[in-house]
């Protein structure tokens, strides 16, 4: 067993640790003078999370509030290193599989319960069975994880079938916070209203459709080693307000009703710039770009020529340029612009090109022409069906834009594309029955490159919540991001996943358009030292504090 | 009655007994508001006709260039998030505001005449359920019934039509069953059985005539409100799909741009605007000719 | 009784104004309510009688809201999607088959739809519409939470409604030339005006541009641009029948006879015309709250406000059958309610009905 020495992580955990007197201090003694302890800060955001236990499902709401309640195992720093949170140091044996965790002791969960080994081990296996519903969670972990198991009362072995490199930043997401077991005992529905975990905050009501009321945790002794401050958080209260309607949000903002909002509409970027009293805070999440992904099932789009015809009809940099204003970049690589091994020479690997497009269409056999001017083959229209999700919330605007301008833009070559409004329970459905749709938007936020593997391998093609609306996998890319997951070494990592980005990019399974970014804006004259985490981009309230009391 | 009886309506009947304004009696020639609205309604008609001799540009063309362009001798009514011509979007929305107005119209008079027929003709016990059901779909908040015939059967233009149709069916149905109980007494009738005329004769030229004689009025003030509350359905993002233009869908889709781009959701409004306006000034005047042709 | 009659003589501007409702009200049976019986103290028959009426009204009203929520059983049963889904956490649930099995078998789903029918009726007669599957709250705590914005909303429409009216009436009603034709021109705009757009005018002109107002807020600063957004237009509608009114009243003998006696024009105008004019409005105020309701979806919409106007909207979508019925329920309630105090009000101004008993007495 190889032992790694996390000399220069624990020194610097210690010395926040002893700045802020190890947690013990009275917190509002390392406050500027003339700020403010205590008082409620009014978070505003757009999607409300379906269920407050991330284990559950796993979508992007769920961790960003996550983090505030829950305290990982480790955290993600900037540079992809990670750090101690509630494991203090951990080992990890030669061959990559078997991790043991050593906890920080004394920590309680905010139901009194013990922080330790088996509380870990039971959400291990919260997460692993079905009956949580898991889907981000599981996705990460069912092809590497075996079990888990209590060493001692602070030592927690975990065992993986196959090496996985990317576990530690893997598990730095809120998606594994940890929970109370007895709170998880109590089922789903019950974890899903009022999840117990060890963090600085305590859910204390979640009125549905308005708002999570969170209190401080008097007793937070875990802050991470990358924190600001050890200790309880500065704000007394925390609420987690949904607006999703873009200009409510934003007009929440500028009358100082909310300190700080989740996703200013890229429509206000220009309002909120002229504002003195508004400052925003860019996240561009790691991980698969926002994408039109082709389902390959699809009579048309079982042809490659037909795939990369729509790749090159599409002026992906056009329609993203014009419908998020210039304040998105475009992206057209499978994996974004700051994930680790992210190779440059796929950013545009399609340049709009209408004569190419028309040229592979002909190609293809699809040289007969509709009424309409669609091209059809043997009497058929090549009509693509492209269902979203009607609501407004899940569907921002400049969505919808891009998905319109596609749609002009496939039809220049003669591409029929038909948007189809569609309410959340039959997009469900839809992700099961891949004969409903030929086109739909996704996007994969995650900390390692190892998410190609996730969204596109055979093995995962039916686990989880049927990301991969593409229905593709390929052996090749399989065996190729395996073997990064295998090796440690960072020049053979990056060869690997380069292979893996040219191996999807041939393909044109999906229409990378944008790197999904998150925009934090906050009242700067209200409120000091909200700062974004970079494994998911959660915001992280712990540290933030009032300079006086919102209006 | 009871509390929940469908009470009659007031204004109208406030205006019955009273002598024709002079203004009434002016020919709607000699009026030019009633001119103006009547310039508006034309448009909107020729719009929805022959959209091409209004607007040059193609509706659902985008130029990625020239998003969000104000308003200008090129873009009249400016452009949209893709660079699309407002101006042309209005336009060509005009048809499918106008189908989805007259064809709610349409099926809201249908129901209405089955119900009030039924009701007015129909003998005692008919009248009583008839009037009963009216009470109920009165009492049933109309947008509700919008809200779930579109989540049964989608977002089209066809399943607005039967929304706002259904949801306006009680006021016409009321209406259509007093006229008809009205009628039913007069001379009219009489005169026509001691004539000896079947009932069915009785009932294709004198009553039904007479019944929709006055409804002539509401059918043009209800063809705007249909054509609004088609819009609302839109706005709220139960509209046709995208891109189709459609002026619902268009305010629906400017809403979010409104710091940046007013005129996005300008225009489709006032469009509406001035459409109903105009139904409502024509409406009006021919109130007050009916009125004074009664009255003479 | 001289309260005019009228089954065959509707107002055309009522009619598609909101397609939910028209007045539905009180003139026939104001009379009854509160008959010229010579006495302000009621005889024995005339309590009997006024039971007799409420016990009907009872009934009717029970009748009324069992079929609107069976027509909402049988349609929120037509929407495509299965219900177990939306209880299991709605769009990006992942639920394993045996749970939805579950779910289905603990809600019944798995049984005939009359049978279902039944259960939920039997439910009803407990007064238990049951837990929301969406927002997991008892339905009438989820009503009630969300109906006093609401109904503050509409409340505050509906007197800047009979503001705009009554100044408008006041200021340009029987007089000719041009302050009358100004005062009916207003009147024909404003009640033209759809919620969705004058509420997107008035937030860009007062909030956006001139920043006099929050764009969001729950306090009363908030309330005053959405309770315009809604009572400009049913304030014109108001103005305009009352309009009518007040010029037929004008024409009463009663006028005549009053100016005889010697009030002064002013006089006349204020008590005895206006009064007369504003019957119908009152009237039509029971009807005009349930439309409000109405409007409120749109309006809560635009300004993110809470209330049941946006809780409707999201319980259809999601499939959400308890909280579907228990809205339509309160919004019929609300009309039911609306028109008993119409009737009250009524009573209470019309110079007629008072007249006959302040004689009496």
């Amino acid at each position: 067993m190889r032992r790694r020495s996390l000399a220069a992580a624990a020194a610097t955990a210690c010395a926040s640790m002893l700045l802020a007197g190890c947690g013990t201090a009275d917190p509002a003694a390392a406050l500027p003078a003339g700020t403010k302890e205590g008082g409620e800060l009014v978070y505003a955001t757009d999607r409300e999370p379906t269920c407050l236990d991330p284990h559950n499902t796993g979508d992007m709401p769920q961790t960003y509030i996550a983090r505030q309640y829950l305290d990982s195992l480790v955290s993600m720093q900037e540079d992809g290193s990670v750090v101690p949170w509630l494991a203090d140091s951990w080992e990890i044996s030669a061959d990559g599989l078997t991790y043991d965790f050593t906890l920080k002791e004394g920590v309680e969960f905010t139901d009194g319960e013990p922080f330790d080994a088996s509380a870990v081990v039971a959400n291990f296996e919260q997460i692993m069975d079905p009956a949580t519903q898991s889907s981000t969670d599981l996705l990460y972990l069912s092809p590497y994880f075996d079990s888990a198991e209590a060493v001692s009362e602070h030592v927690v072995r975990i065992h993986l079938k196959r090496p996985y490199s990317p576990l530690l930043t893997v598990l730095s997401q809120a998606f594994f916070g940890m929970e109370s077991p007895t709170a998880m005992a109590r089922g789903l529905e019950e974890n899903c209203q009022s999840p117990v975990g060890t963090g600085p905050f305590i859910v204390t009501e979640w009125k549905r459709g308005r708002e999570v009321v969170m209190v401080r945790n008097e007793h937070y002794t875990s802050a991470p080693a990358d924190a600001k401050h050890q200790g309880p958080a500065y704000l007394e209260k925390l609420t987690w307000r949904f607006l999703k309607d873009n200009t409510a949000r934003f007009g929440a903002l500028q009358s100082g009703r909310a300190h700080a909002i989740f996703n200013v509409p890229p429509e206000s970027v220009p309002a909120a710039t002229a504002d003195p009293t508004i400052s925003t805070e860019d996240f561009v999440h790691s991980g698969v770009p926002f994408s039109l992904d082709l389902n390959t099932t699809g009579p048309a789009l079982s042809d490659i020529r037909v795939r990369r015809a729509i790749v090159h009809a599409s002026d992906a940099p056009g329609i993203v340029e014009s419908a998020y204003a210039g304040v998105f970049p475009y992206e057209g690589n499978s994996i974004s612009t700051g994930t680790p091994a992210y190779d440059e020479r796929f950013h545009e690997p399609y340049p709009y090109d209408e004569a190419a497009a028309e040229a592979l269409l002909d190609e293809a056999g699809w040289t007969g022409r509709d009424d309409e001017g669609y091209r059809t083959k043997d009497g058929q229209t090549l009509s693509l069906r492209f269902p979203y999700n009607s609501d407004p919330g899940e569907t921002p605007p400049a969505d919808l834009t891009i998905y319109q301008n596609f749609q002009a833009m496939q039809k220049r070559v003669g591409v029929k594309v038909e948007l189809v409004p569609t309410d959340a329970s039959t997009m469900t459905a839809l992700k099961k029955d891949p004969t409903q749709y030929d086109i739909q938007g996704r996007y994969w936020n995650s900390p390692t490159p190892n998410v190609m593997y996730i969204k596109y391998s055979q093995e995962t093609l039916d686990l989880g919540n049927g990301q991969n609306v593409s229905r593709a996998s390929d052996e090749e890319l399989d065996a190729t991001l395996l073997e990064a997951a295998a090796t440690t070494d960072p020049d053979q990592q990056d060869a690997l996943y380069s292979a893996a980005q040219e191996r999807l990019t041939a393909q044109a399974w999906h229409i990378p358009l944008y790197p999904v970014q998150t925009r934090l804006a906050t009242r700067s004259d209200l409120v000091e030292d909200i700062w974004i985490e970079p494994s998911e981009g959660e915001p992280v309230l712990h540290d933030a504090y009032l300079l006086r009391e919102g209006l | 009655m009871t509390l929940l009886a469908p009470a009659p309506d007031t204004a109208l009947a406030a205006e019955a007994p009273r002598p024709p304004s002079r203004a009434a009696r002016r020919g709607p020639l000699r009026r030019p508001g009633v001119l103006l609205a009547g310039g508006v309604v034309g448009l909107v008609v020729l719009a929805a006709l022959a959209p091409g001799l209004l607007a040059h540009q193609d509706p659902l063309e985008i130029d990625l260039a020239a998003s969000f362009d104000a308003p200008s001798l090129q873009h009249p009514f400016g452009t949209d998030q893709s660079g699309r011509d407002v101006y042309s979007r209005v336009v060509h929305g005009a048809g499918q505001s106008l189908t989805i107005g007259l064809g709610a119209t349409a099926i809201g008079l249908l129901g209405a005449l089955a119900l009030g027929l039924t009701g007015g003709l129909g003998g005692r016990f008919a009248d009583v359920a008839v009037t009963r059901v009216i009470e109920v779909l009165y009492a049933f908040p109309g947008i509700l019934l919008a809200l779930i015939l579109i989540a049964v059967y989608g977002n089209s233009a066809l399943t607005q039509m039967v929304a706002v149709g259904v949801a306006s069916m009680p006021g016409y149905a009321r209406m259509v069953r007093g006229q008809v109980l009205s009628v039913k007494g007069s001379l009219y009738v009489e005169a026509a059985r001691s004539l000896g005329h079947s009932p069915l004769r009785i009932l294709l030229r004198t009553i039904l005539p007479n019944t929709f004689r006055p409804l002539t009025v509401l059918i043009t003030l209800g063809i705007g409100q249909a054509i609004v509350w088609a819009a609302a359905l839109g706005f709220l993002g139960m509209g046709v799909q995208p891109p189709t233009a459609e002026w619902g869908a268009m305010l629906n889709a400017g809403r979010n741009y409104i710091q940046q781009a007013w005129w996005m959701d300008f225009f489709p409004g006032i469009t509406i605007v001035l459409f109903t306006l105009s139904l409502t000034v024509i409406g009006r005047h021919l109130q007050r000719a009916t009125d004074s042709g009664a009255a003479r | 009784m001289t309260v005019k009659t009228l089954d065959s003589a509707p107002d055309p501007t009522a009619v598609g104004a909101v397609p939910a409702a028209t007045p539905g009200t009180a003139h026939g049976a104001a009379p009854e309510v509160i008959p010229p019986s010579g006495s302000l103290q009621p005889s024995p028959a005339r309590w009997r009688a006024l039971a007799r009426r409420a016990a009907a009204q009872l009934g009717s009203a029970i009748l009324l809201l069992w079929a609107v929520a069976t027509i909402v059983f049988f349609l929120q049963h037509m929407v495509p999607g299965d219900p177990a889904l939306a209880i299991l956490g709605g769009a990006s649930a992942n639920p394993p088959q045996e749970t939805v099995q579950a779910v289905r078998e603990q809600y019944g789903f798995d049984q005939p739809i009359l049978v279902q029918y039944v259960a939920f009726l039997g439910g009803l007669l407990h007064l238990d519409i049951g837990e929301s599957y969406t927002m997991k709250e008892s339905v009438l705590a989820v009503i009630g939470e969300q109906i006093v914005p609401t109904l503050q909303l509409t409340a505050t429409a509906l007197l800047i409604a009979w503001g705009i009216a009554l100044a408008l009436t006041l200021a340009s009603a029987g007089r000719s030339g041009l302050v009358g034709r100004i005062g009916s021109a207003i009147e024909v705009v404003f009640a033209a005006l759809p919620h969705f757009w004058l509420g997107v005018v008035l937030l860009v002109v007062f909030a956006v541009v001139l920043q006099w107002l929050p764009v969001v807020d729950g306090g009363p600063l908030g309330l005053i641009l959405p309770s315009l957004t809604l009572g400009i237009p049913l304030g014109g509608f108001l103005a305009q029948v009352t309009r009518d009114e007040f010029d037929a009243a004008l024409r009463e003998p009663f006028v005549l006879s009053a100016r005889s006696r010697g009030a002064t024009l002013h006089d006349v105008r204020w008590r005895h015309v206006l009064r007369h004019a504003a019957l119908p409005g009152i009237a039509l105020s029971g009807w005009g709250l349930g439309s409000l309701i109405s409007g409120a979806v749109v309006v809560e919409v635009i300004f993110s406000r809470q209330g049941i106007g946006q809780v409707l909207v999201s319980a259809v979508t999601a499939q959400d059958l308890p909280l579907v019925v228990g809205v339509t329920f309160v919004v019929a309630l609300v009309y039911v309610v609306a028109n008993l105090l119409t009737d009250l009000a009524y009573v209470a101004v019309d110079p007629r009905l008072r007249t006959s008993i302040g004689r009496a007495s």
